[in-house]
């Protein structure tokens, strides 16, 4: 076949950006996702034992007995294509409403992805999603050009695993990049035992008929009337990892509203002079959350703290470290003329990076441990960026102009043949 | 009750007296053509004036005709396939077949390429295979020269590379191709300053690196302790320049400094008169002038013609009979430099020590046994009183000076070390032990 010019209609480009959590779609050159849908995806099992997938963000809330949550992404890493698929057709062709043929994937990428799941990504976008072209970014590299930096130091907290890796001028550090699993999910674990501790019985919101209402008191001396909650039956056959993921549901809304961390290294004395939150549970049942919220925001920057006693067994990571010597490790293992420049550009991101008080607090511990440099902690202001940095960075790197030449097109990728592994390797750096 | 009641109650007038004039006057009369609605709405009951407020921002106006895109297709140069895109482009730049203009940011680094030749001739070395260096020339390429990735994603089985080992075979490999292709005399300008550039010394940069990471691990214990030193060696140096003008002073000020002129100018009463002046302005530092002595020596000028400036000769050779004078006790006569008028109390106008000395003089007296409060303050004892207070004051002052030219010294001789600095800091030691021994006569 002789070469032919493949006539594009250029720049429009699509950014999927697959996270543990969430994975987002949008158009490149656009400030933030259009869609983000969860990572999660619900199985049923048919009568004639087929597997029904349920992608729907709105569908696998619903209490249906015998439906598995399960995630097609593990570790980060995309493991299961059929169901990522799955997910992807939902968010491009029936929630983006695009046709896939017509637009140039960027699709980014963990920066520890291996690279038979290079190859896969790649084959999947060109044989099952016929793109014209194609990219593969590593997402802390996207997460340095969302804040306009080429060297720096991403520090990305995320639902399963925290990662540091050092960008110098636009390319990832392999010796660098350090991860470990203390993050948000590790996080879920000890909200789950703090309540446990303290006596909560937590019933996720699908379970609740109407919240418990307090009616003020109608004048001094009658006491506030306080309606209980009531509540639906239990449903049998309701899966423990449907469960889980209801559960998860408020233990993220309390993570986000009350969890924070103390600027400097836990001191009950420091910390019961902040105010206390409160929390209303889905059934209405109010509670007050003063020290324990800093001893959970503590977890990160110090393992032992995390609320063993009822923690499962094995949910604790072994050699588990504090998040300053996670992110000082990674940058020892650097160069040492390179080093006072990742000092000064560390960038927070990831949805688990929005505690309040964890810049600070990072920013302090870095400077104790190393004195002799000057340590900047960086974070973009709005939490939207922080959330989705690397997609923002995949957006603003496709709509470049001179990035227009470095796609994989359709063409190129014909040639290649059998080498797919090692032609990956070397075209996305 | 009858009408007539009612009417006085409620104060009605009798009812003949009836208003049967309406009032005629209905305002104005509305002209004709304007409707009654409306011309009830002016005048007097004319509606609110209504506030006009453009809240939104004015249309924007071009004076300019509007531009004309084209959806246009274009090559990118820097790339290996024919792929052609389009993007939107002004129709007067699409005409003009201009080059993509992006493709100038494809630079590419200039590295050599060596033959298999070369290789066997030149570049040999035990520690590097061909395949080795090959493979560090390909990373190189691919990432244009940035040592740090190249580090990076080196990967060779059975080595170990460090940066420093990376980027001395590469450079060393460079420049060997480049002097066996180009001999030094007829090198090119361009071909000398890129091989200039391509000089690096592994050993000095290994040594670099380790005081730069010996440098980046300080304590903070270290950190601050050079800090202060860094601000004292500061200090050092601002007071250095002003030390040498302060010595300049104190040399200038202790030399007479008259040199070889003619004596005769000291014939002319201007002369002496201004040798006088000159005299008198070096001593009034440490001695305040007898005033009398000071009038004196003009008129003794004036009246004799005498060579020498002798003030008692001159008043001898007068003969002037004079009356009771200020040194004579007798007379009861002083003169003072300070009048006071009325009356006063002699010890309330001792003049005051700076507030700084107070305590010091006060200390001073102590230790001598004087008390600080006059017993009894006679005309003597108030004025020895007061002379034994300034000369407190002068020998606090030279003190204070003596200690820190010392400590000064003291640095200084330690900085310099082997260096035989006399001059320095033996006119200081001079010159304040000068300045002492005129003051109280106490030396250090």
């Amino acid at each position: 076949m002789s070469r032919n010019s493949a006539n594009i209609v250029e720049i429009p480009a699509l950014v999927i950006d697959p996270g543990t959590c969430w994975t987002r779609f949008g158009f490149a050159g656009e400030e933030s996702p259009e869609v983000i849908l969860p990572s999660n995806y619900g199985v049923l099992q048919g009568e004639n034992g087929e597997r029904k997938s349920i992608v729907d963000e709105l569908q696998i809330h619903a209490p249906i007995p015998g439906m598995e949550i399960t995630n097609g992404i593990n570790d980060g890493i995309i493991q299961d294509w059929e169901s990522t698929l799955q997910l992807w057709n939902r968010g491009l062709k029936d929630k983006l409403k695009v046709d896939p043929t017509e637009y140039a994937m960027m699709i980014t990428e963990p920066s520890w992805n291996t690279q038979s799941v290079r190859q896969q990504t790649m084959e999947t976008v060109f044989e099952q999603l016929h793109a014209p072209a194609f990219y593969l970014t590593k997402q802390a590299v996207c997460a340095a050009f969302a804040s306009n930096k080429a060297t720096a130091l991403i520090v990305d907290l995320g639902t399963d695993n925290t990662t540091v890796t050092p960008v110098v001028d636009g390319i990832a550090m392999r010796k660098g990049i350090v991860k470990q699993k203390i993050a948000g999910n590790f996080l879920n674990e000890n909200i789950k035992s703090l309540f446990s501790k303290m006596s909560i019985n937590v019933l996720p919101h699908y379970r609740v008929a109407r919240k418990s209402i307090v009616i003020e008191s109608s004048g001094p001396g009658n006491p506030e009337e306080v309606k209980p909650a009531v509540f639906y039956d239990s449903i049998d056959g309701l899966t423990d990892s449907y469960n889980d993921f209801q559960n998860k549901r408020i233990l993220e809304e309390w993570k986000e509203s009350v969890l924070e961390t103390l600027e400097f290294p836990f001191d009950e004395l420091k910390a019961s002079t902040k105010n206390p939150k409160h929390f209303e549970f889905p059934d209405g049942s109010n509670y007050q959350f003063g020290i324990d919220r800093f001893r959970v925001g503590e977890v990160l920057f110090n393992p032992s703290f995390a609320f063993r006693d009822n923690l499962p067994e094995n949910t604790v990571p072994e050699n588990a470290i504090e998040l300053h010597n996670l992110v000082y490790q990674s940058i020892l293992a650097c160069e040492s003329e390179i080093r006072s420049q990742l000092f000064s550009n560390i960038i927070l991101t990831g949805g688990t990076s929005l505690i309040p008080g964890l810049t600070e607090r990072l920013q302090f511990e870095l400077q104790r441990l190393a004195p002799g440099n000057r340590v900047n902690v960086h974070t973009s202001g709005d939490s939207i960026y922080r959330s989705n940095a690397s997609w923002l960075g995949g957006s603003i790197l496709a709509s470049l102009d001179n990035f227009q030449h470095l796609w994989v097109s359709k063409q190129e990728y014909d040639e290649v043949g059998v080498d797919r592994g090692l032609f990956v390797e070397k075209r996305c750096k | 009750m009858s009408g007539a009641d009612i009417r006085d109650v409620f104060e009605l007038p009798p009812p003949g007296t009836v208003n049967k004039q309406k009032p005629k006057n209905q305002g104005e009369r509305r002209p004709e053509g304007i409707s009654r609605e409306l011309f009830s709405l002016l005048g007097e009951n004319s509606a609110p004036l209504a506030i006009y407020q453009k809240k939104f921002k004015e249309k924007p106006k071009s004076n300019q005709k509007a531009k004309n895109w084209v959806w246009h297709p274009f090559k990118n140069p820097a790339r290996g396939d024919d792929l052609t895109l389009r993007h939107w482009v002004l129709k007067s730049e699409a005409e003009s077949e201009a080059p993509y203009k992006f493709e100038k940011f494809n630079t590419v680094l200039f590295i050599q390429d060596y033959t298999d030749d070369e290789y066997r001739e030149l570049l040999e070395d035990v520690d590097w295979s061909k395949e080795e260096t090959d493979y560090l020339f390909k990373l190189c390429r691919e990432f244009d020269l940035r040592f740090f990735v190249i580090a990076d994603r080196y990967q060779w089985v059975g080595k170990n590379r460090t940066l420093e080992d990376l980027k001395d075979r590469f450079y060393t490999v460079s420049r060997k191709i480049l002097t066996a292709r180009n001999p030094i005399n007829g090198m090119t300008a361009a071909q000398s300053s890129l091989l200039n550039s391509m000089e690096y010394n592994k050993e000095q940069e290994v040594i670099r690196k380790n005081y730069l990471v010996g440098l980046a691990s300080r304590t903070p214990e270290e950190v601050a302790e050079e800090e202060a030193l860094f601000i004292e060696l500061k200090r050092i140096e601002s007071l250095q320049s002003k030390l040498l003008s302060d010595r300049e002073e104190v040399l200038k000020l202790l030399d007479e400094q008259k040199s070889t002129e003619d004596l005769r100018s000291f014939h002319t009463s201007s002369g002496v008169s201004g040798l006088i002046q000159d005299m008198v302005n070096a001593r009034r530092v440490t001695k305040p002038e007898d005033p009398a002595t000071n009038y004196s020596a003009p008129s003794s000028g004036v009246s004799s013609s005498v060579s020498t400036p002798g003030r008692p000769f001159a008043l001898n050779a007068l003969k002037i009979r004079y009356g009771p004078s200020p040194n004579d006790a007798k007379s009861g006569i002083s003169w003072h430099e300070k009048l006071h008028s009325g009356c006063f109390v002699r010890s309330q106008k001792v003049p005051a020590v700076k507030a700084s000395l107070v305590q010091k003089v006060h200390a001073t007296m102590n230790e001598l046994g004087v008390s600080s409060r006059l017993i009894m303050p006679t005309a003597k004892v108030t004025e020895k009183y007061v002379e034994l207070q300034n000369t407190i004051v002068v020998l606090l002052e030279l003190k204070r000076q003596l200690d820190r030219f010392s400590q000064e010294s003291d640095i200084q001789s330690r900085l310099n070390g082997s260096k035989k600095r006399p001059a320095p800091p033996d006119a200081i030691e001079n010159g304040s032990n000068k300045k002492v021994n005129t003051g109280s006569g106490n030396t250090s």
